[in-house]
Parts: C-alpha cells; structure tokens; sequence
C-alpha cells in the first residue's frame, strides 16, 4: 500500500506568524532570531536528542540547525508551519550524523548496559506478581532497546517523529520530504523489527 | 507467519490514521474475531512500551550562547562574501597564473648573467651621467674599493651610464673589470688628478693593504707603515 503525497501537502499559505520571524531574520534582525529560537529550541533539543542519544549531541545539532536557518532564511519560501520546516531541517541534520556514526545507544530510553539495570517495561502490573515474568520482561524489554539503537536512521526517524513526537504521518511526510506510503512503509518495518527483537530467544 | 497486510491496517488504526469508514468496518471484523483482538493488544502494547524518558532540559544560557554564536557566524560569512574566496574562479585562476609567471621571471632574470642584464637595461642607462648609477650593489654597498681608492670619486664599470662597442661585450659575473678611468674622467677636476697621482704611487695601490686613512695616520705619525701596529698602539 503505497500512497503519494496528498493533496494536503500541497503548499499552504503562510498563516503561521512565525514566518515574519523567519523574514526578519533574513534581515539579519538579531532579536528575532532570538525569539525564534526561544520559540523552538526545546522542541528540536527534544528531537535531536532522541534521533541522537545524547543531550551534548543535540545541543551541538541545534546549534548547527538554527545557524543554517539564519544563514539561509532569506532563501526559505514559506509552505507550512515554520515548526514543520524546522523539524525537516533538524531530522535532516540528525540523520547526516546519524550516517556518520552508528548509533549504539538510544536516548529517550536508558542506557542499555544490563538489562538488570535497564530501565523497567512500562507495563509490568502482570509481571509483577511473578517475579520470573518480571525478570523476563525485564529482558525482553532490553532486547527491544537494542532493537531501536540499531534500526536505520530513515526508520528511527520515523519512529521517534510518530511516537515521540506524536506527528501524523502527513507531517512526518512533510518533514522528511518522503510519501505517506514511505512513512508508513517505514514504520512498519520497524515496529517489525521491534517486535522480532521482543520475540527473540536469549 | 502474520498477515502483513492485517498488522498495516491495525497500525493504522492504533495511530489514528485509517479513514473513518474503514475505522467502523475494523471494528466490525474485531467484535468477531478473537485472533484479530489479540493482534490489536501486542501491536498496542508494543507501541505503548515505547515510552521516551524526559528529555534533557537546556542549559542555562543556551538561547544567549546560541543567538551570539549565530552574530559572530553571521560577521564571518559576510566577512568571508567579501574576501579573496568570494572572488569568480576564473579571477583566482588569473591570480595565481600571474603570481606564477612573477616568480618564473625573477628566477629567471636572476640565473641570466650581470652583464647581460646591465645590456638589456635601458632604464639604467638612460640615467643621466652626472651621477654614478652603476651596479646596484655600488650603490648600495657603500664605499666601493674604487671609491676607497680614489678618493670618494667613484670609478664603476661605466657600461651602465655610457654604452659602448666594448661595454656590450657581455660580461660573467666573475669577471674582473680593471678600473679604468673614462675619457670624460680624465677631464673632470683636480681630485681625479690626485688620485691618479696617487694610484702611480707604489705604497698606495689597490692590491696594497696601506689605505688612505693609514697613510694619513702614519703621516701624523710620522712612523712608517712598516712600523706595525705595536707602536701606533703605544702612541695611543
């Protein structure tokens, strides 16, 4: 099942105010570069730092994104959101990197050493009342961590944007300049590979 | 082995994204199978389970750092627009090309021989005469030998001012050109005289180690330069 792009993401007019900061910036406006970055830093840190797995990591990409958004504002033409735009450039960012280097540790979820130590699986109610179940989950929950560490950049994208970041797969689409297909097509192979990673025998 | 096209469509739906009609046929179909129902738990229970921790909060004084940072890469880039690298490749091309060829001429100007280079300089010689522009190192150097020896005339090659039929004769730079006086010299006052009076005498010369100035102070000594420097030394 693959979709093209709908007719939704078509360029919309620019309603979102945001644009005039980015305008002024252009200009070489210094306090509305600022407020633009008052306005979105923590949410691309937030995203930088779950595609990256480390908050150093992220705080050095959103420096890098914000420098090419003032660098190249006066080329951008207003689409959509500018928190859409600055997603695409960040992710875009973050996936370059993430080419670089492996990723071998995943942010938004514990460090995954041991899986003792590991951070619990959020639903352990059941488990709880056996502890072998608990040790097992345990387990299993560490398996899944690894899993997310080493899926491909393009699929760990789309997983932190729709699970994290809690995007519709039109905005996912339109921050990685990809087809609704290709986000779906996406996130299904990851949550597959999650899932054979839970499955998997010690 | 699971149904790919079943575990899309049940994506979808725990994502938000199946269009209602679908959404209400779904649902159907899940109110009559138990197997579906399962499928639909793990898939939601595994998306659930992807909890993210809090992310790390910025540190203070990021969006101060951030914003100077961008000012001091901002001067950079408009520095930079109006530097040297800014500049059309093909203008570089001809930068360098001309730094090139400038170097290739002073090496070569400077491998091509003294006598060669004092014939093919037309500026030099244009010079007016009353003045002795010769080699660059006499003018240069200070006091020549010729100028110690004649008494602060200076007596050069005389290519450089007055070309000749035998000046053009190119010359090495090892070649040892005896001190001759021109013509138009020996018509110039009585200092030239003396001087020549002084070359003809045997205990000035200039292969002699007896200078002017030793001459002066034996003289006022009234020792001869045989004396050593023992006794002028006493004197002092």
């Amino acid at each position: 099942m693959t979709a093209d792009l709908a007719p939704g993401l078509a360029p919309e007019p620019a309603t979102d105010p945001d644009w005039e900061l980015v305008a002024r910036v252009a200009t070489g406006d210094r306090e509305a570069f600022g407020e633009l970055v008052e306005h979105h830093h923590r949410r691309l840190l937030r995203v930088c730092e779950r595609l990256l797995g480390d908050a150093e990591d992220a705080r050095d990409a959103v420096q890098e994104v914000f420098l090419k958004v003032m660098l190249k504002a006066g080329s951008f033409r207003p689409k959509a959101l500018v928190s859409t735009w600055l997603y695409r450039v960040a992710v875009n960012h973050c996936l370059n990197v993430l080419r670089r280097r492996r990723l071998r540790r995943w942010v938004s979820l514990s460090p995954v050493e041991d899986d003792e130590t590991a951070a619990p699986p959020p639903d352990l109610a059941e488990e709880r009342a056996d502890p072998h179940r608990e040790l097992e989950a345990r387990h299993r929950w560490g398996r899944v961590q690894r899993a997310i560490a080493d899926l491909p950049p393009s699929q760990r994208a789309v997983l932190v944007l729709a699970r994290f970041e809690e995007l519709s797969y039109k905005e996912i689409a339109e921050t990685l300049g990809i087809t609704l297909g290709a986000v779906e097509s996406r996130l299904f192979r990851a949550m597959r590979a999650l899932e054979r990673a839970q499955e998997a025998p010690e | 082995m699971r149904d790919r096209a079943a575990d899309r469509r049940l994506m979808r739906y725990l994502h938000g994204e199946l269009p209602a009609e679908q959404v209400r046929q779904l649902r159907a179909e899940l109110a009559k199978s138990p197997a579906l129902q399962a499928r639909l738990a793990e898939l939601h229970r595994l998306w659930q389970g992807l909890q993210p921790s809090a992310p790390t909060p910025a540190p203070f004084g990021y969006v101060p750092k951030l914003t100077r940072l961008a000012e001091q890469k901002r001067v950079t880039v408009a520095t930079r627009a109006l530097g040297w690298s800014a500049a059309p490749p093909w203008v570089r091309a001809m930068a360098a090309a001309a730094l090139v060829a400038g170097v290739a001429l002073g090496v070569g100007l400077g491998r091509m021989p003294h006598g060669a280079q004092a014939g093919a300089g037309p500026v030099v010689a244009a010079v007016p005469g009353g003045s002795q522009v010769g080699a660059p190192e006499a003018a240069s150097a200070g006091p020549s030998p010729a100028a110690s020896v004649s008494g602060g005339v200076e007596v050069t090659p005389s290519a450089a001012t007055t070309p000749s039929v035998a000046d053009t004769t190119p010359k090495t730079a090892g070649d040892a050109v005896p001190m001759q006086p021109r013509e138009s010299d020996t018509a110039a006052p009585a200092d030239i005289d003396s001087a020549e009076a002084m070359l003809a005498d045997e205990s000035v010369s200039m292969s002699g180690s007896t200078t002017l100035a030793e001459e002066y102070w034996q003289a006022l000594e009234g020792t001869g330069s045989d004396d050593g420097g023992g006794g002028g030394d006493a004197g002092w």
